[in-house]
């Protein structure tokens, strides 16, 4: 493995081994996407071999079918613990906002039952301008509001106290690129949800309900190809995404509302 | 678990078995001192090198330093005892943070889990630039005046050198602590089943620079008697400034007073996780090692720190092996940690050829010591070997310790009993004893070519 992406690896590592320590009830968000996919694989690099976090799949019934196939498959071959947060339709909305209250309420719900005190999720920074202001432990309030002008100082190996938060949402992955988890899913072999090859010249490049997420233009059948087609595209990760076609400040809004 | 017992090996860089509780120091080991009483410790224990790279290759490939290539590189014909023992079967994992024994220097290999434990750094690598950060004019005038005072005046220059540390904002303790090697060790040992254990845990806490306990605790600012006793560590005694001499000497009991708190606080963690085993129903089942791969010198002859001498305050090791239905040993004679892989091979009833080692319980009359870290001066330095002029090589019995320099082609002989200290070089008025001494050294050479694979 190239030493950047060691270097990647080993930050990420480190904070999961912290989260291990330091919190009593964990899960990890999987949404079988590639970002929480690698998340997985770094978890069971991190603990020898298992994932010793329940993972939470928010379903919302409007998954792609070869994401729930993808699904299956990986809990069969690496023993994932699987836990679901079922994201029922309030309107006939499918648009993108819509579509992130209901995981936001889903997950709201799942949390209170299990008492989770901290939730892994795999966003990155280079994702999206709101993320970019995200740190790698993230208190949550007990509405899930994400107040980003009053956050912890983070400084490694020194630790902060969050005294009001009803839960810590934690990013291993804050500080990867998209290029990153494509090396990575490379590097180790992590699986792929297929949906991310290109069919008919189309591929998704990153994924949300089936109705409200559109595929780009792309010849890229594996994952070399992709690694190739990212180190030369102009075109925004979350393109394809109707959430963000939506006015800038949506994002904002509702990671306050406790959307990831 | 299964029939064959686990291994826990555990080392711990630079300590020396002096400083011990249960080998008549004070108080400050109480969980080393219990596991003792529960095992076989051997009191006269020796390394076979004065330093990381010079010691493990006697460890874990029971080969010594200078055997084939040198300690660069560890190859074949050498095998390390991971290899062995996942061969019969182990699940072996290392759990470390010495860049010295990473797979840079090849002790990955026969690892099902080698974990070069770093601390993430907050600079990322490939992209963005690294700003070059702002000295105010302030800072750069005393800096100035503490260089400029440093060798005169050492009291004060190390007060500004205190006040400066305590404004800035940079991280003292880069090492990566006991506790969070334990936790990787735990989480590993959670998920395993079934099969017999092959942990190795290198510790670093009490490896220079020293920091007090309530720092390896929570990391504190360092006080200043802590600064001086975590800066002191790089300067050599006899210099030729008198104040500063006087000034190293005042602290030498500072600085002692620090390396004991490393070692109270990695005795803390031992003591963790020997609870963490006891939990898990391991503790009678495994074969528990605790031992250094070399010891630190506190100015004994000079010089803080370790690398390129043959004094035994550097090459005396503890070691305690903790047996299932053995407690309570104790072997007073002198051994080589040479010995020991052959000796672990002993106790799980197998035999490995490349191993040069024999057996702890029978004891050597002879016992053999290399570095190849050459002095040039007074500086310690730190040179890839090319040929043996660049080496020491010393040899020990119970009397009497000969050191052969090939670097400074000097020999010494001291007396062990009546000089343990090894401070006075009685070589002219001993010349026959120094003869015997260095014809073992040729017959052991023989027998280890030195370099022979350069």
């Amino acid at each position: 493995m190239d030493f950047d992406l060691q270097q990647l690896e080993q930050k990420s590592i480190y904070i999961l081994r912290e989260t291990k320590a330091k919190f009593k009830n964990v899960a990890v968000l999987w949404s079988m996407g590639k970002d929480s996919t690698c998340m997985l694989a770094l978890c069971k690099r991190a603990f020898f071999g298992k994932v010793p976090f329940p993972a939470i799949h928010i379903d919302s019934g409007h998954e792609f079918p070869e994401t729930y196939d993808f699904r299956e498959k990986l809990i069969r071959d690496w023993g994932v613990n699987l836990l679901i947060a079922r994201a029922e339709d309030k309107t006939d909305d499918i648009s993108g906002t819509a579509e992130g209250l209901n995981k936001a309420e889903a997950l709201k719900r799942l949390l209170d039952e299990k008492k989770l005190d901290a939730l892994i999720v795999s966003i990155r920074r280079d994702e999206h301008g709101v993320r970019a202001k995200e740190r790698y432990f993230s208190p949550r309030d007990k509405e899930f509001r994400w107040n980003f002008e009053n956050q912890p100082p983070e400084i490694f190996s020194y630790t902060s106290e969050f005294e009001d938060a009803s839960h810590v949402r934690i990013h291993p992955l804050l500080h990867w690129t998209e290029l990153d988890i494509w090396r990575y899913t490379k590097e180790k072999n992590v699986p792929v949800n297929p949906l991310y090859f290109a069919r008919d010249g189309k591929r998704y490049r990153s994924l949300g309900y089936k109705e409200s997420t559109v595929p780009i233009e792309s010849n890229a059948k594996n994952v070399d190809e992709i690694i190739e087609e990212l180190k030369t595209t102009d075109i925004e990760e979350r393109s394809g995404r109707a959430q963000d076609k939506e006015k800038e400040y949506v994002m904002q809004r509702l990671r306050e509302l406790g959307y990831m | 678990m299964s029939e064959k017992p686990n291994i826990i090996l555990i080392t711990v860089d630079c300590l020396r078995p002096d400083h011990l509780g249960f080998m008549g120091y004070r108080d400050i080991s109480p969980n080393l001192d219990k596991l003792a009483r529960e095992s076989v410790v051997f009191k006269e224990a020796f390394a076979v090198g004065p330093s990381t790279p010079y010691s493990f290759p006697g460890i874990l490939t029971s080969t010594y330093p200078l055997d084939f290539q040198g300690p660069k590189r560890i190859k074949r014909p050498r095998k390390l005892i991971s290899e062995v023992l996942k061969e019969q079967g182990y699940i072996t994992a290392a759990f470390h943070s010495n860049p010295r024994v990473s797979e840079f220097f090849g002790y990955n290999l026969g690892w099902d889990f080698f974990e070069d434990v770093t601390l993430p750094s907050e600079v990322r690598s490939e992209k963005g630039k690294i700003k070059k950060r702002r000295i105010s004019a302030v800072k750069r005038l005393l800096k100035v005046i503490e260089s400029f005072l440093h060798n005169f005046i050492p009291d004060i220059s190390f007060r500004i050198r205190y006040l400066m540390y305590k404004f800035s904002n940079k991280k003292d303790n880069f090492k990566v602590k006991a506790s969070y090697l334990n936790q990787i060790a735990e989480d590993f040992i959670e998920v395993q089943e079934n099969k017999p254990l092959f942990v190795w845990l290198h510790y670093m806490d009490v490896h220079g620079p020293y920091f007090s306990y309530d720092h390896y605790k929570g990391n504190k600012k360092l006080s200043f008697l802590e600064l001086v006793g975590k800066v002191l560590p790089s300067y050599p005694l006899n210099n030729s400034y008198v104040p500063l001499n006087s000034f190293i000497e005042k602290h030498i009991k500072d600085v002692i007073y620090l390396y004991d708190q490393g070692i109270k606080y990695v005795d803390e963690e031992i003591g963790k996780l020997i609870d963490y085993l006891k939990e898990k129903g391991l503790y009678n089942k495994s074969i528990i090692i605790i031992t250094a791969d070399h010891g630190d010198e506190l100015w004994d002859h000079g010089h803080p720190s370790h690398g390129n001498k043959l004094y035994n305050e550097l090459l005396r090791v503890p070691l305690i092996i903790k047996i299932p239905g053995r407690e309570g040993e104790v072997i007073d004679s002198k051994v080589s940690q040479i010995d020991l892989a052959t000796t672990i091979c002993d106790l799980i009833g197998i035999k490995e050829e490349s191993f040069k080692g024999g057996s702890l319980f029978s004891p050597r009359e002879f016992i053999f010591h290399q570095t190849g870290e050459a002095e040039k001066g007074e500086v310690y330095r730190d040179i890839e070997i090319k040929n043996i002029n660049q080496c020491k090589v010393a040899c020990q019995s119970k009397e009497w310790k000969y050191i052969l320099n090939y670097d400074l082609s000097k020999e010494e002989l001291y007396n062990l009993l009546g000089d343990p200290k090894e401070k006075e070089n009685i070589i002219d008025d001993n010349k026959e004893i120094a003869l015997s001494m260095k014809d073992k050294i040729k017959e052991f050479e023989r027998e280890n070519p030195p370099l022979s694979l350069l």
